[in-house]
């Protein structure tokens, strides 16, 4: 149906953003994993200059995939 | 004659009984995992600051004619836990290495034929006289170990940071 979803009431529009919610927190989640192996592999190397940065983006993540989370469908 | 096949008497699943998860749920396990990884990166930040120090003793190796051109020694660094190996590399240059292999710590060895340091385990291949990758699954250098050669005797200082 026409304009179906603009309307916040219609059930199609509530799953179209819980369904974006899924994917945005699912990239959410493999950016973490990956920021996770690179900290894993520099303390393994020693280099750990880069460990507190990287740390930094994960909580920026979480902080982001919170937000996403918790947006209103 | 039950009809039902044994897999399903041995492990019944009550489909009806089985939660369905819905996706509200789904987000809420992704808002977790991403909370997880989150502290997971914080314990490995943590656990890097809070790393201590390995000890930087110096130690005589051996004596420069111990170690004939070309050949190589193995010996302890920094702690007796730590296998290196020396290299008197031809032109008289001694180098050394932590003897682990960053792939997986199998122990490394001087291939002679080569005249690389070889891992036998997944055949990784690195340079003796720089520690470098040259071939196979390895992911880092081998870590060096900084050296002195003070009258006829080998010293080993400390670990050469990456
Ligand atoms: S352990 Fe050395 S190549 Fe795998």
């Amino acid at each position: 149906m026409k304009g179906e979803l603009d309307d916040p009431n219609q059930p199609e529009y509530r799953t179209a953003i819980v369904q974006a919610k899924i994917v945005l927190l699912l990239l959410v989640v493999g950016i973490q994993l990956f920021l996770l192996t690179v900290t894993v592999d520099r303390l393994l190397a020693g280099e750990t200059g880069e460990i507190a940065g990287l740390a930094l983006a994960s909580a920026i993540s979480f902080v982001i995939g919170l937000g996403i989370w918790r947006v209103r469908a | 004659m039950n009809s039902e096949p044994g897999h399903v008497k041995d492990f019944p699943f009550q489909r009806a009984a089985d939660g369905l998860v819905t996706r509200r749920e789904y987000l809420k396990l992704l808002a977790l995992t991403s909370f997880g990884l989150f502290l997971g990166n914080l314990g490995v930040a943590a656990a890097a600051l809070f790393r201590r120090e390995k000890p930087e003793p110096r130690i005589m190796v051996a004596s420069v004619r111990d170690v004939p051109e070309g050949r190589s020694l193995n010996f302890d660094y920094p702690t007796a836990d730590d296998p290196a190996i020396l290299v008197h590399l031809p032109g008289g240059r001694f180098v050394a290495y932590s003897q682990k292999c960053t792939h997986l710590a199998c122990a490394v060895y001087l291939d002679r034929k080569t005249g690389r340091l070889h891992c036998p385990c997944h055949d990784g291949f690195f340079d003796v006289e720089t520690g470098q990758v040259l071939a196979g699954p390895p992911p880092r250098p081998l870590p060096g170990i900084e050296l002195s050669v003070e009258s006829g005797d080998i010293y080993a200082l400390r670990e050469k940071k990456a």
